[in-house]
């Protein structure tokens, strides 16, 4: 019988949220317990009675295993060495301790920015600012600074369109 | 500094739409580039926030104006009486040392230091003016980050403590007054909607609070990936909707449900004027067929603010403070009577 898992812990999923993402809906899948972080009205039941998770949950696990329930485990334990905050306190306050936890705590943060936003990147103005008319010289060294940002961060992907712009505004000039 | 004189400016002058909507906030979430936030942050990296950002506001032109009100040297029913005029939220009001509000002069704006981010600044207006309230923000946020250095990072835009603000930093709120909706039972349907349009709705008392005398503020949820007028200008079709539906609702029962209606709204008159112990939960439930009386020109020396001035007037700080001592619920209840009691047999009535 298929059934969906919950978003949150992998238990079978007895609740959906549904939220629209960019035009098109999205769902998303809840045990009893994480269900239970939502108002009620904004969700909807699955197929998958509580009764039924329960066993279903039963052997969900032994199929499991070890593996993964010792990757979730080393993921509590992530520390940020800058604030000393654990990601297993970060799960329970829902606060992070300084802007170095985004780094560290980049991969498991994903799920939960997703969740919220849909999405796991800031939307940027345009990367030349809009100033009617600037002189290339100041949009040449917005860019520079933006790109600067975007290597310490190590989003690379962003460095490239930041680095092709500049090749641009070069050659134009 | 005479924390009474400070009240909040949105119920004064009307706004658009203030027969529905009460008022329109935009708050932005800022943190300082290099210092642990503040849940996390010790004694001296608090001090640092607070002595940048004074130093920041003796120093520019644009925001000498700010009062400066140390919020930890503040008695608790002091605390409670800004937060019962919205002046600085419920986070603010809980926390310790170095927590400092900095509040422009006509109490639509302010900085508050220290809360769950180092810098929480805010932007109050009366009625449906979210773009207005944005723009002012804005402009102080500018003003702010030409001095300080932001955490920020090109992927995630603005650092918050908690993630769920991360991006544009940006909440923006309306609160609105929907008993048309209520009454024609269209409000769950909506609520349920909500959700899925990247928005949240929340009581009259924000985070957890259950829905009071048909107030309701609802506000975006998503702050990362799209940019802030983006987000204001979705916030604010929905909300025209929403305005739409409750005028709607609003003459349909005007029209067939007339005298149940009038029936609601005197019998809360009835018992406004004549209770002698009032919880603040039933005075919600009677205050909102009498803001609904307003329209229909029942009370005409009353306005939607006035109204809105009452429940702000009617909360355990400001009782409190009114009379000048602690008191127990009971003596609340009797003291909030005793208020709307005058209040209202003072009024001018059609009846
Ligand atoms: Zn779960
Ligand atoms: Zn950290």
């Amino acid at each position: 019988m298929p059934f969906q898992k919950c978003e949150k812990c992998g238990r079978p999923a007895t609740h959906k949220f549904t939220r629209m993402i960019e035009g098109h809906a999205v769902d998303f899948f809840f045990c009893p317990e994480h269900a239970a972080e939502f108002s009620p009205l904004q969700l909807q039941q699955t197929l998958v009675t509580p009764e039924l998770a329960q066993l279903l949950a039963g052997l969900l696990k032994s199929e499991q295993g070890q593996k993964a329930a010792d990757e979730a485990a080393d993921t509590e334990e992530l520390r940020c060495t800058t604030c000393g905050r654990a990601f297993r306190q970060y799960r329970q306050t829902l606060l992070l301790g300084c802007s170095d936890c985004y780094r560290v705590f980049e991969k498991p943060l994903q799920d939960d920015l997703r969740r919220r936003h849909g999405t796991v990147r800031h939307t940027q103005k345009p990367l030349v600012p809009a100033i009617a008319g600037a002189p290339p010289a100041v949009m040449l060294e917005a860019l520079q600074t933006r790109l600067e940002i975007a290597i310490a961060d190590e989003d690379f992907e962003l460095a490239v369109k930041l680095r092709d712009e500049i090749r641009r505004l070069k050659g134009e000039k | 500094m005479d924390i009474v004189s400070l009240t909040e400016n949105w119920a004064e002058p009307p706004g658009p739409s203030a027969h529905v909507v009460v008022s329109s906030r935009v708050r932005l979430a800022r943190n300082l580039e290099r210092i642990i936030f503040p849940s996390h942050a010790d004694t001296k990296d608090l001090r640092q926030v607070c002595d940048a950002v004074d130093r920041l506001v003796r120093n520019e032109t644009a925001l000498r104006e700010f009062e400066r009100i140390d919020i930890s040297a503040c008695r608790a029913v002091e605390r409670m009486f800004l937060r019962e005029n919205h002046i600085i939220s419920p986070e603010l009001e809980q926390s310790s040392e170095f927590r400092v509000l900095h509040l422009n002069p006509k109490r639509s704006c302010a900085i508050m230091v220290n809360e769950e981010d180092h810098l929480r600044m805010y932007c109050l207006r009366s009625g449906l003016q979210l773009t207005p309230a944005l723009e002012e923000i804005n402009a102080v946020d500018a003003v702010v980050g030409r001095s300080l250095r932001y955490a920020y990072s090109e992927k995630y835009g603005f650092l918050t403590a908690c993630p769920s603000n991360v991006g544009t930093g940006m909440r923006a709120s309306v609160m609105l007054h929907l008993p048309g909706l209520v009454m024609t039972r269209q409000i769950e349907e909506i609520i349920k909607v909500i959700p899925h349009r990247g928005l949240a709705a929340r009581g009259y008392y924000g985070e957890n609070s259950e829905f009071l005398g048909d107030f309701y503020q609802i506000s975006n949820e998503v702050t990362l990936g799209k940019t802030d007028t983006e987000i204001i200008e979705e916030l604010q079709s929905f909300i025209e909707g929403l305005v739409s539906r409750e005028e709607a609702a609003r003459a349909s029962l005007l029209e067939k449900k007339h005298w149940q209606v009038e029936d609601v709204i005197w019998r809360a008159y009835g018992v406004l004027t004549h209770a002698r112990i009032m919880s603040s939960k039933e005075a919600f439930q009677l205050l909102s067929p009498i803001r609904l009386g307003i329209e229909r020109g029942h009370f005409p020396p009353l306005t939607h603010h006035r109204l809105n001035r009452f429940i702000v007037a009617m909360q355990p700080g400001h009782l409190q403070i009114a009379e000048g001592k602690e008191m127990t619920a009971l003596e609340r209840g009797i003291a909030r009577a005793r208020f709307l009691r005058s209040v209202f047999s003072e009024l001018k009535t059609t009846n």
